[in-house]
């Protein structure tokens, strides 16, 4: 029985420096190849950011929001989203955001689809937990425990799909070429303004926005057609519990969502691919031109034109 | 305590530190009186029942051999075995209709929802078992209380066997059981192995058939479709999982449980399915059932086969749960069974014309659907709701947002392949399996580390999938 112990106390020591090296080394494999994973560095260390429009949200946000070609069009945009954001991550985002660099943004586009995501709970996405000030590591903390499923799964794609591998991302945008036809119908849903009114961690980014002098404008954002709803555009002005209120833009709308090819623009899963992001981002400026900016804030119009 | 759970981890690790610290005397009795504190952790009162049935097999079982009245005995034997199964757990589908014939609100299914008969199924064939052995002379019997008490009541084999033999299981005890560093190590490896079956594989596929099968209206024929291709590999992994649990444990103890599976999706035909699935059970109903009736009526020639096949099969169906849904699944293996028995012939002469390769491989796809489609009878609640999934096949549309199956986790699908081609190698390639297997047993260094290697990456896994994060749903396209 002690030859049996000893073996099995060496083969605990080997099993606990296994696991630490192969712990560091998904560690770095996707620090260097995940896109969330770069984009949250790169924004960590930005050098003297002057962007005058930053983009919070999910993956939906990431991928359908165009910031270069918004760039192109004068205003300096930053996609901040990332895969599986949660509202109070967007808001540990702008937060950062606003205490590292010293020039502020003019606008903020907090983008979402509240008949897909869940815009209530405190949770905070897994990339901005584990790189924020402040946060405390413990055993679940080790990447493998804690990031396999999401983004060894993205690893995985990479090394399986080439359109996978050639996806890129550009002002935080990511692009991928790929089209996932939309076969779903029409059905009978409206815009619920009551969960973006309940949700505290938007009334705290209104908040933040407000105390910071910055525009905030709520995006509903696309979805597949069967998701799509039968209320208005807008623009709705959302009052919260904290007394501030903001614009929302319902972009979910099926008049607005005309424009989309549902064979040939999505990506998968209500995304867009570039195609459709550039899309939807020309109807989008459309939209901030005519419907909100022209009635919300005249010198935002004006930079615009 | 479930199975899948730290409680039943330190349960075991407990149990085994104990066992091997106490005198040889006392483990057996040490062994039934912990396997009866696992039991009553899931229900006070099916402790005492599976004492007192322990105890009137045990003592019919004494008394056969020298009893003047030998087959009055044994059919009494017969009788408190099958009258207990059905009052526990048939009642609902046998009983209590009668009652409602009547008007009677009476229900005797209630019993059950007292006693809660975890594992009946697997015992009482076990008690069966054992009086069959000793009525037909095939076995002395157990004369030591404890012995029997544990053959029926061994907790790694209690909830879902295999279904021991008492003339396997019980000579075994008899031995002295010493510490054996290398089969507690053979025994832990293939407990490992059952943990990333469960864990890793069949409970990540578990999600995804039960959702589908609490609604099958709403799922859509592509998902369906699916489904039907992965449920036996699902119930595969979770069975030999659990299985490999219940072996790797008991083999720790010194005590070999017999073999459940033996690569049944590399089978031909359904006959040499069934010899590779639910081993335990389906050698039990071929060699007390099937063999019994195939002799008592021998007379009708080839269709005491059949009527044997028919019946065998029926019982086997029912014996998977009350209703109708299982009967018909027990039926249609008799239906196949039986057409490979009558057509076994002209197939052989069709198939010889064909080569090798692809006849065995057609014979293992064909096996393989017909045992998926068979399982929709499996998995359904009813038997309604079996043909409602068949009928939902035929209606396949493009993808749809969201369905269970566009967030199946792909990883899954990798694992399986890993297992399926290591499976595929012993059964097909016996050089490269004989090389690899040498490559796993030598006892240089690098054999040790490669060993320790493997045995990391399984446990890491574990880790990563027992730890699980939420699966982000836009991640997966």
């Amino acid at each position: 029985m002690k030859k049996f112990i000893l073996k099995s106390l060496s083969f605990a020591s080997f099993f606990i420096l296994f696991f630490v090296l192969i712990n560091a080394i998904f560690f770095l494999i996707i620090a260097v190849t995940d896109w969330d994973w770069k984009k949250r560095f790169e924004s960590l260390r930005f050098d003297n950011p002057d962007f005058e429009l930053l983009v919070l949200g999910s993956s939906l946000a990431q991928y359908d929001f165009d910031t270069e070609f918004l760039t192109s069009e004068g205003i300096k945009s930053y996609n901040f989203a990332l895969v599986g954001n949660t509202v109070r991550a967007s808001y540990i985002q702008l937060q950062e955001y606003l205490t590292r660099y010293s020039q502020k943004p003019d606008y903020v586009i907090f983008a979402c689809n509240s008949y897909l995501e869940i815009l209530d709970g405190d949770k905070i996405q897994d990339v901005v937990k584990y790189t924020m000030k402040g946060n405390r590591y413990g055993i679940g903390d080790f990447p493998l425990l804690k990031f396999t499923n999401w983004f060894g799964g993205e690893v995985l794609k990479k090394i399986l799909s080439k359109k996978h591998r050639q996806t890129i991302v550009s002002y935080g945008q990511v692009k991928r070429e790929k089209s996932t036809p939309d076969f779903s119908s029409y059905e009978e849903n409206y815009l619920d303004i009551s969960v973006f009114q309940s949700s505290h961690w938007i009334s705290e980014i209104v908040k933040l926005c407000n105390q910071e002098g910055i525009e905030i404008i709520i995006v509903e954002v696309p979805a597949i057609t069967k998701a799509q709803n039968l209320s208005e555009i807008g623009p709705y002005t959302i009052g919260f519990e904290n007394g501030y209120t903001a614009k929302l833009i319902n972009l979910n709308s099926q008049d607005f969502c005309s424009f989309i090819d549902p064979a040939k623009d999505w990506v998968g899963d209500s995304h867009f691919n570039p195609g459709g992001a550039l899309k939807f981002t020309k109807e989008l400026l459309g939209v901030l031109r005519e419907e909100v900016i022209v009635q919300v804030n005249d010198t935002l119009a004006t930079s615009l034109e | 305590m479930s199975i899948i759970s730290i409680e039943f981890g330190v349960f075991v690790a407990v149990s085994i530190i104990i066992f091997y610290l106490i005198n040889h005397k006392y483990r057996i009795a040490f062994l039934a009186i912990i396997s009866c504190g696992f039991i009553a952790s899931f229900s006070y009162l099916l402790l005492p029942y599976i004492l007192i049935y322990s105890l009137v097999n045990y003592y019919i079982g004494l008394k056969l051999p020298d009893s003047k009245n030998k087959i009055a005995l044994f059919r009494t034997g017969l009788i408190i075995n099958l009258t207990q199964l059905v009052l526990l757990r048939y009642s609902s589908f046998a009983i209590d209709p009668i009652f409602q014939v009547f008007n009677s609100n009476f229900e005797v299914s209630r019993i059950s929802e007292i006693i809660i008969p975890i594992g009946i199924s697997y015992f009482t064939l076990q008690g069966i078992g054992y009086l069959v052995n000793v009525k037909m002379g095939w076995e002395k019997p157990e004369k030591k209380i404890f012995n029997f008490l544990l053959y029926i009541v061994y907790y790694p084999k209690f909830l879902s066997g295999p279904i021991e033999r008492s003339n396997h299981f019980l000579p075994q005890l008899k031995l002295n059981q010493q510490f054996n560093g290398k089969q507690v190590t053979a025994g832990l490896r293939i407990v490992l192995i059952g943990l990333f079956k469960k864990i890793v594989i069949a409970n990540q596929i578990a999600q995804y058939v039960n959702i589908a099968y609490t609604d099958i209206n709403s799922t859509d024929g592509l998902s369906l479709w699916i489904l039907l291709l992965l449920q036996p590999l699902y119930l595969y992994f979770d069975f030999s999982g659990y299985t490999d649990m219940a072996i790797g444990v008991s083999k720790v103890f010194g005590i070999d449980l017999l073999p459940n599976f033996n690569r049944p999706f590399f089978s031909q035909n359904m006959t040499n399915f069934w010899k590779r699935f639910h081993i335990s059970l389906s050698a039990w109903f071929n060699d007390y059932i099937f063999r019994q009736a195939a002799f008592r009526y021998r007379r009708w020639g080839v269709y005491a086969s059949v009527y044997a096949l028919l019946l065998t099969w029926v019982l086997f169906g029912i014996w998977h749960g009350a209703g109708w849904n299982f009967m018909m699944l027990g039926f249609i293996q008799a239906v196949a069974i039986i057409y490979e028995f009558f057509t076994k012939k002209w197939r052989v002469r069709i198939f010889s014309k064909i080569p090798d390769f692809i006849r065995i491989w057609f014979s293992r796809l064909v096996t393989y659907l017909f045992y998926a489609g068979s399982l929709v009878f499996f998995f359904a609640p009813d038997i309604n709701s079996a043909f409602t999934f068949f009928s939902k096949l035929n209606n396949i549309k493009g993808p749809e947002m969201f369905t269970p199956v566009s967030v199946q986790p792909y990883t899954v699908i990798i694992f399986i392949a890993v297992f399926m081609v290591l499976e595929l190698i012993k059964v097909d390639y016996n050089n490269l399996f004989n090389k690899l297997m040498y490559l796993w047993s030598g006892d240089r260094l690098i054999n040790k580390y490669f060993r320790w290697s493997i045995y990391s990456v399984i446990i890491t896994i574990l880790f990563i999938v027992g730890n699980e994060a939420e699966q982000f749903i836009y991640v997966n396209f």
